[in-house]
């Protein structure tokens, strides 16, 4: 401790002896980087949400050239009056295929509607097969009787509940992105896509007989990104309200002034810091800077209360901050050390977006370590506290006295094994419900949103009324070069997916093999008794001949097939269970040359990063748990003040987790990672008391005393800060993202919870860790 | 009336090899089979009926409504049963499959089986419980005189058309052996048996085959027809009134032995018939679509998911048919 004693001395020498030098180096930085946060882009892509590494991602990856992946966008059109067979509405149908095939981003080849040459129908004549496509080429909207023809088509294509809504009003038009322009080598700009889709089919072709209904991954993260535009006003509104409550705390306006700045030069270098690292800002980690805000704040109020608190022992202002650096400088840089290290750790998830976050959040907490321990003291030894100034607080701080003493009766012996046996019981039922806590999504649409929502509203409308959805998985069926004309392949395949189509959650399914099935009854007159998969090899290549690779149905030498499950929604429920059953199916079926893999699709995407956020969840609780501890080993030299620091912070976690349970909010990808930011920032209080209460104790001051001691000193900052730090995020709450207010809600109770567990848990426990010292 | 009368009826029987060669494991209990592809329903009783589907699946009602999967050791695709009496049925399909039931459709026995022959039988019928027939593509043909213990294949060139016949009959004159090798690759589909009313069984099938035997199918006389589309379904009304029906929705009445062509209201193919009440028929078919007879009106409809209906019957006053999205009361508009 010496030498960190020495080399604080030295710094605090060499800052506020140059303290020009400092504030100018400050401003040139803070003007580079706010030239460069000027700069930062939303970024969001679809590959950053997936676990890449994960088996099922593997799978996903090795075949997305041939299937298109999981990233497609659905676009609903529908007469809102009558059926769809009208001028008006094929008019619209064609314009809107049209359209979305120059959107760039769009795989061209994949635009599937009506309009498509590829939508076609057969039928059976006595002569063998009649067919050509849906609308023929010489169509005419305006003539009934080609309507009428068309309409006939539509039922004799198959198409009704996939193309076609089952009620006739809607119609589809299907489409495949790119990840990468494989023209230019760019890399598919989601929120760009979506606004254009917005804008360009929606904007123009929505009116008061047809509406646009759009679905898929990029238009909900452009819907996302818009929600997140909301968020400026929230920012307006946090610093408003800690503006306002700096105030009331300090009561004066120049510290409030240079919280606030400081906090926000912290924000302004971590996205400046962004930018020069090649990163974006993604929607879906938009609150970080808010976070970064709220506990730059929460640091710096304990520094002006430092500040304060010398000045009112007859200080200058100069001298003050000086003594406020050197005594914070330890548990302060510990404090935001343990909140890196916290978030940190979220990087041994092996999820892009949770990563980004991690570095995100990481890089603006120490950036913090730099504006509110440093510039926040030498800015503050600039102002002057007349005598004005102290006179506020002389009345104010013996009401505070009176009711820290009562606090300081946790730490006694008989109100600590009351406070220790009711944690404990809390933490029981906590672990209980917590056991409770599902994985992954538990509504319907996109979780990130709101249900009323107009992107739920539209998956609403298409689930109903279509047979297929975007909940769907592929089990790629993968086997030997030409594998689809072995019946013993086909009918594995076909008996697989029959038992699959009965595992609950399941709603339909297609494969080759179904769809040979009826291709083969086609060529015998379409009697349906002909329905099966021919034995002979002549007259499956047959049947399968007539199926072409863009039905996304097989590969080009047909030696990967996906079985498409496509489900009633995608809770985390169903497809756990719908995993488990392809585990166990394929066993029967699976030989050396013949593998069913998991898994694409959008809901076998989800499937693996549920599986990856489960997998995750101990891992990171373990790290960071374990950063914390060896922090507070080291700063505290002490087994049991670690103890007591960090075992409210489990209790806390573990009561954050049966909330969950409870507010029936799913651990996802934005859940995950608020655990770990609770777990990280919580610390700071614990370590803030202690730090003052583990001199005491050395000086052999009792518990109690040294517990009131600490409370004079911090418990004010303390107890500010939580409540700083937990209207920030509460502001969340009013989100349009659904997301975010879950985040708000959770991150909210960890704030608001840490911090009793730092003034009520931690003294108890301390009552009986130094039971010689009553 | 022109009826060929032949004088070779019977053409060939090879004895069969009794081993059978059966496919895979028993059809697997699955929650959904009653909603998937069904293609034959009948009657085993006024209390009970029966039907078939693809992956081996049979179920017996007793209401229409609830349906119980039965345990069956094949997976083949079933086409059709037929039940004697009140416990003794059989049921054929793909596979050349027939199985068997000594206690009303509760448990089943593989009797015959041969995949490698890659043909489906599509009927059968029993006469009393020795005798009785299996009909199949490609004119497949299986017999029984003892209950179903042995099955033996016949080859009826009567199937054939008057012109295809007598070019076998020179054939034959030359070359017996390539006489049958060319018989077994010409034969037409066998696709559908009456239920005989007195002592003629119809039988109609492929390339516009409607055929009747008044010796238990031992020998066959095909009747005169202008048509070349298929037929899937032939009934006997109590009336004696015959209906031959198939591709397109082509219905043709049997009039003193002639087939008299009725005029076509759908273009679906009618794949079974069903009498109701008071000598009214019901055809079913292909898209949900159906035929109303009754005396000499027709009136067409469709139901509303348009899925293909495969089989029906007539059942404590309601049609329950076998449809391929399984089973379902059909109600007539």
């Amino acid at each position: 401790m010496l030498t960190t004693k020495k080399a604080i001395a030295i710094c605090e020498s060499a800052i506020f002896s140059h303290r020009r030098l400092v504030l100018a180096i400050f401003a040139l930085l803070t003007l580079f980087l706010g030239y460069q946060a000027t700069q930062l882009k939303l970024d969001a892509s679809f590959t950053k949400n997936i676990p890449l590494n994960h088996p099922y991602m593997q799978t996903y990856m090795k075949h997305q050239k041939d299937f298109g992946g999981a990233n497609s966008i659905l676009v609903a059109v529908c007469d809102k009056d009558s059926d769809i067979f009208n001028q008006d509405f094929f008019d619209t149908l064609k314009k809107v295929h049209d359209q979305l095939y120059f959107i760039p981003g769009i795989d061209r080849a994949q635009v599937s509607s009506l309009y498509s040459p590829s939508t076609r129908f057969t039928e059976v004549v006595e002569d063998g097969f009649a067919g050509g496509p849906v609308i023929p080429a010489d169509f005419n909207s305006s003539n009934a009787s080609a309507l009428e023809k068309v309409r006939e088509n539509v039922i004799k294509a198959g198409i009704v509940g996939r193309m076609v809504s089952d009620d006739f009003s809607c119609s589809m038009v299907n489409a495949r992105l790119l990840e990468i322009n494989p023209n230019t080598g760019e890399k598919l700009n989601t929120i760009e896509l979506a606004e254009r889709l917005e804008k360009q089919i929606r904007g123009e072709f929505e009116n008061d007989k047809i509406s646009i209904h759009i679905i898929g991954f990029a238009k909900m993260v452009g819907d996302v990104a818009n929600g997140a535009k909301g968020v400026l006003l929230f920012f307006a509104i946090a610093i408003a309200i800690t503006g306002l409550m700096v105030y009331l705390f300090s009561k004066s306006l120049q510290k409030t002034v240079l919280t606030i700045v400081c906090s926000i030069v912290s924000v302004i270098w971590q996205l400046g810091i962004l930018t020069l690292l090649g990163f974006g800002l993604d929607p879906m980690s938009i609150l970080v800077p808010f976070l970064i805000f709220a506990i730059g704040v929460s640091h710096g109020v304990q520094m002006i209360n430092a500040v304060g608190k010398e000045v009112r022992k007859g200080l200058t202002v100069c001298k003050a901050a000086q003594f406020a650096f050197v005594s914070l400088a330890l548990p302060g840089g510990i404090a935001l050390l343990s909140d890196t290290v916290g978030f940190l750790t979220l990087l041994v998830i092996d999820i892009g977006i949770i990563r980004e976050l991690a570095i995100t959040a990481s890089i603006g907490v120490a950036v913090i370590i730099l504006t509110n321990l440093i510039l926040l003291p030498v800015l503050t030894s600039y102002i002057r506290l007349g005598e004005n100034y102290k006179s506020r607080f002389v009345n104010k701080s013996l009401t505070a006295d009176k009711y820290w003493r009562w606090m300081s009766g946790a730490a006694t012996t008989r109100n600590g094994i009351i406070i220790v046996v009711v944690s404990l019981v809390l933490f029981a039922f906590g672990l209980y419900q917590s056991g409770k806590m599902q994985i992954g999504d538990l509504e319907n649409g996109a979780a990130a949103l709101h249900e009323s929502s107009r992107y739920n509203q539209d998956t609403f409308l298409i689930t109903d009324k279509f047979a297929i959805t975007v909940d769907y998985m592929s089990v790629l069926v993968e086997t030997t070069e030409d594998g689809c004309t072995s019946h013993s392949v086909m009918q594995a395949i076909d008996d697989f997916q029959w038992k699959m189509t009965n595992v609950p959650g399941v709603q339909s399914s297609v494969s080759l093999a179904s769809v040979a099935k009826i291709v083969n009854a086609g060529y015998n007159e379409g009697n349906p008794k002909w329905r099966v998969l021919p034995r002979n090899q002549q007259t499956l290549v047959q049947a399968i001949a007539r199926i072409p690779t863009s039905s996304g149905l097989l590969n080009g030498n047909c030696s990967v097939m996906p079985v498409i499950l496509f489900m009633q929604d995608h809770k985390a429920e169903t497809i756990e269970t719908v995993i488990a059953a392809v585990k166990d199916y394929r066993q029967q079926y699976e030989t050396n040359d013949l593998k069913f893999k998991l898994a694409s699709g959008p809901v076998g995407v989800m499937g693996a990063t549920n599986e990856a956020v489960k997998g995750a969840q101990n891992p990171m609780m373990w790290y960071v748990f374990g950063a914390v501890i060896l922090l507070c080993l080291l700063s505290f030299r002490s087994l049991r003040s670690t103890l007591v620091v960090v075992l409210p912070l489990y209790l806390v976690s573990v009561l954050a987790q049966a909330l969950m349970t409870y507010l029936n909010i799913g651990l996802t990808v934005s859940t995950l990672p608020v655990i770990a930011l609770g777990v990280g920032i919580g610390v700071d209080y614990g370590i803030y008391i202690l730090s003052t209460m583990n001199e005491k104790l050395k000086q052999n001051i009792p518990v109690q005393q040294a517990y009131y001691e600490a409370l004079q000193e911090r418990g004010s900052a303390v107890l500010f800060t939580g409540i700083t730090l937990a209207i920030g995020v509460s502001t969340w709450v009013f989100s349009a993202l659904k997301f975010q207010m879950d985040m708000g809600i959770l991150l909210t109770f960890m704030f608001v919870v840490n911090m009793l567990g730092a003034i009520i848990v931690l003294p108890a426990l301390a009552s009986l860790f130094w039971y010689k010292k009553q | 009336m022109k009826i060929y009368k032949l004088s070779s009826l019977l053409v060939c029987i090879c004895v069969l090899v009794t081993t059978k060669s059966v496919v895979a494991a028993d059809a697997y209990m699955a929650p959904l089979a009653s909603k998937s592809l069904m293609l034959d329903i009948a009657r085993v009783s006024d209390e009970k009926l029966i039907a078939v589907g693809e992956r081996g699946h049979i179920l017996t009602s007793v209401n229409g409504l609830d349906w119980q999967q039965q345990a069956v050791p094949t997976t083949a695709t079933l086409t059709a049963v037929y039940f004697l009496d009140e416990q003794h049925g059989w049921a054929v399909g793909h596979d050349a499959t027939i199985l068997a039931t000594t206690d009303g459709g509760i448990s089943w026995t593989i009797q015959w089986q041969n995949p490698e022959l890659e043909k489906p039988l599509m009927d059968v019928h029993f006469f009393n419980l020795k005798q009785g027939i299996a009909i199949g593509a490609y004119g497949l043909f299986y017999r029984t005189e003892d209950g179903g213990q042995n099955w033996t294949r016949e080859l009826h060139a009567e199937f054939l058309s008057e012109d295809d016949q007598a070019y076998l009959e020179d054939l034959k004159k030359e070359d017996v052996s390539l006489y049958k090798q060319e018989l077994s690759s010409i034969l037409p589909h066998l696709n559908h048996l009456s239920d005989n009313q007195g002592n003629t069984l119809y039988l109609v099938g492929e390339a516009g085959l409607i055929a009747f035997s008044e010796d238990e199918g031992k020998s066959w006389q095909r009747l005169d027809i202008n048509y070349y589309g298929s037929f899937f379904a032939v009934h006997q009304q109590a009336s004696g009134a015959i209906f031959a029906a198939g591709l397109r929705g082509n219905v043709y009445r049997i009039e003193d032995g002639n087939p008299v062509h009725l005029k076509s209201l759908i273009n679906s193919s009618i794949n079974d018939i069903v009498e109701l009440d008071n000598n009214q028929l019901v055809m079913v078919g292909n898209n949900g679509r159906y035929l109303n007879v009754s005396g000499d009106s027709i009136t067409a409809g469709q139901t509303a998911e348009g899925k293909a209906i495969v089989g029906a019957v007539w059942f404590k006053g309601q049609i329950v048919t076998a449809t391929e999205a399984g089973l379902q009361i059909l109600n007539i508009k």
